[in-house]
């Protein structure tokens, strides 16, 4: 009984990091329509200025972390207006600009000659895309050119993976241990102040997050312009601002989530973002477009994986292979996904005809 | 009288020879000048496809998402060029639209509907001035205020949807066939309350396809058809035309409406799109 108590208490620890992620990618896709293949990017980013703020420049954790998640929501928020802009001519631009850009890196330039290569092709090509209207995307211009986004934002996630190490290097990095390994005991339970605070301050930004999309004026703006973007742009809702607030918002838990990921003896490494990958199991299960969903998507998919991860020795189930509490996941997803395709918070619309 | 002539030279709203493209090719607007001056209720009428929300889509800004284009004319809003401004302009401007279909929140709650439509105002005291009269309006809302708006019956979905674009304060109230879909009483309601809102200072442009409702409250009215104006005039008179009795009105030759008369109207409201 305690086993399963303690490997429950650390699967949600687990799990909320995946809830973070997942809320990102949630809160985007409600507002854009676009899976934003840069949320591991923004959390990249993220871990990597609390590094900075709280190892480097010696600053306190706290504010180092809320610096980040500041830093990383403007800098979200700037990746949005330049490049994932509502209109089809800006993110034909803005995709070839990076994928110049991108490319330039590969080929080994040193990284000032390869941002003035990368700069004025984009430039170039923004104006001869504006002067030929090319155009394309989905046929439909009341929806967003969901296929164009997408590959953009891929394309913004090998820009950041390479920029990152360019400032930070490429080696696991210390990003210093506010918690150590104090804890506290409860009977044979062991409650890690490092899962601790991971669950309060995932649950403090989580609790931020809902006030705000419940009963500010941004936050109605949001599920309105979910709901019906046109209705809501027809009201003078500024979708810009709703999907500006969006990619802060993302931005923001992006940090949270790297910094719980990347502190203490975790180690901080540029491949950090690859837990993005795990959590999509949670936010396919959560469903796409529920950020309550994806709180709860979040901490199943933690949990499981870390009672398969406790269990699996247990049972004498070795020979399924080291990392099987990954596979898990991924197993328990696909059998929900068959009973319920649209995951199991995923909304459908209020109807009433 | 001085009044009314400064009226006719200074509309609150005037569309002037105004032609709108498609997808760059489709001709949906071939020409059309219009205007609603202050105070008015102007009822634009028209059958199916002839163009009526294309025309108050170029009039709200909400052209550019359907890939429409102002090709030739203007629309002007209180004086000033607006062809290419966005709805959240022409909203704090004072120009609030219903939209066809209603196309209220349904997962959002009533009160939240309401919030959303005063999205753009930033003053406490005038939300809640204008929230007070909404509720005045439509006591219904008040007492469904927690209630999410997709439950809420087709007549009260209708009301919200009004009630939202009043939460502005709107000087000039657009509707896309607000009585689409609705049993005769409650057409009626409605009708009931645009006039009310009419008189407590909003200038209203309707349209409809129920015509006899439409004319029965306006002042003047126009009739669209394949993207143009065919005719205007004053309800009276309109209602007095024998074409407009015809194809919109349902009433043949003698008054009497009749199977044939139905079919009649049908069949060239068909042609006509
Ligand atoms: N987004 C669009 N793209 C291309 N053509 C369109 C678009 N919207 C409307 N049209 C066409 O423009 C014409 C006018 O349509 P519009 O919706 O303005 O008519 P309407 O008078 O409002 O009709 P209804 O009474 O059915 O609402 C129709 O032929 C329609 O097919
Ligand atoms: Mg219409």
């Amino acid at each position: 009984m305690e086993q399963l108590l303690q490997g429950v208490f650390d699967g949600i620890a687990l799990g909320s990091r995946y809830s973070l992620i997942v809320l990102g990618f949630v809160v985007i896709y409600r507002a854009t329509g676009i899976i934003n293949f840069a949320q591991g990017g923004f959390l990249l980013i993220g871990a990597f200025l609390t590094y900075n703020f709280s190892q480097t420049w010696g600053w306190n954790f706290y504010l180092s972390l809320f610096l980040s998640m500041i830093v990383t929501s403007i800098i979200a928020i700037l990746i949005q207006l330049l490049l994932l802009h509502r209109s089809l001519k800006e993110i034909t631009a803005g995709g070839f600009c990076l994928l110049i850009w991108s490319v330039s890196f590969y080929n080994g330039n040193t990284h000032l000659v390869s941002l003035i290569i990368g700069l004025i092709a984009g430039v170039f090509i923004y104006f001869l895309v504006r002067g030929l209207e090319i155009r394309f995307g989905s046929s439909q211009s009341n929806e967003l050119p969901i296929f164009g986004s997408i590959i953009v934002t891929i394309g913004i996630l090998f820009v950041i993976k390479q920029v990152v190490p360019s400032i930070w290097g490429f080696a696991e990095i210390n990003m210093g241990d506010p918690w150590g390994f104090k804890i506290i005991k409860a009977g044979d339970l062991v409650f890690t102040h490092a899962k601790l605070w991971t669950i309060a301050l995932t649950a403090i930004a989580l609790l931020g997050f809902f006030l705000v999309n419940r009963y500010t004026k941004i936050g109605i703006a949001m599920r309105a312009a979910h709901f019906d973007h046109e209705a809501a742009f027809a009201q003078g809702i500024s979708l810009k601002v709703v999907f500006a607030t969006a990619f802060g918002i993302a931005g923001a838990v992006a940090a949270l989530a790297g910094t719980v990921t990347g502190v203490g003896i975790a180690q901080l490494t540029p491949n950090m973002d690859l837990i993005v990958f795990l959590a999509f199991p949670a936010m396919i299960l959560g469903g796409f477009d529920s950020p309550g969903g994806a709180v709860i998507g979040g901490v199943i998919v933690g949990i499981i994986q870390n009672l398969t991860k406790v269990y699996q020795p247990e049972w004498d189930l070795h020979w399924l292979g080291v990392g099987f509490d990954r596979v898990m996941v991924f197993i328990v997803m696909l059998v929900i996904l068959m009973i319920r395709p649209y995951g199991l918070f995923g909304t459908k619309e209020v109807h009433r005809v | 009288m001085e009044d009314a002539l400064e009226k006719k030279e200074k509309p609150i709203l005037s569309v002037d020879n105004l032609e709108v493209v498609y997808n760059e090719v489709i001709l949906v607007l071939r020409g059309i000048s219009m205007n609603v001056s202050e105070g008015e209720i102007v009822a634009l009428l028209g059958a199916n496809g002839a163009g009526k929300t294309t025309l108050l889509r170029s009039i709200t800004g909400l052209l550019e998402i359907h890939r429409g284009k102002i090709t030739k004319g203007s629309v002007s809003f209180l004086g000033e060029k607006t062809n290419r401004y966005d709805p959240s302009r022409l909203v704090r401007a004072g120009l609030s639209q219903v939209m066809e279909g209603r196309r209220i929140f349904a997962e959002l709650t009533v009160e939240e509907n309401l919030k959303a439509g005063a999205y753009t105002v930033a003053s406490r005291q005038k939300i809640a001035e204008a929230h007070d009269r909404v509720v005045g309006l439509f006591p219904v809302l008040a007492s469904r205020s927690r209630s999410t708006a997709g439950y809420l019956s087709g007549g009260e979905q209708q009301m919200l949807a009004i009630g939202r674009a009043l939460m502005t304060s709107p000087r000039l109230l657009v509707l896309d066939e607000p009585s689409l879909g609705l049993a005769p009483l409650l057409v009626q309601q409605i009708r009931d309350i645009i006039e009310t809102v009419n008189r407590q200072g909003t200038s209203v442009l309707l349209v409809e396809q129920n015509a006899t409702m439409a004319l029965s409250i306006a002042n003047r009215g126009y009739v669209l058809e394949n993207g143009r104006i065919v005719r205007d005039g004053l309800s009276h008179e309109l209602l007095q035309d024998d074409d407009i009795k015809e194809f919109y009105l349902g009433v043949g030759e003698a008054g009497r409406r009749s199977f044939r008369d139905v079919k009649t109207y049908r069949r060239r409201k068909r042609w006509s799109a």
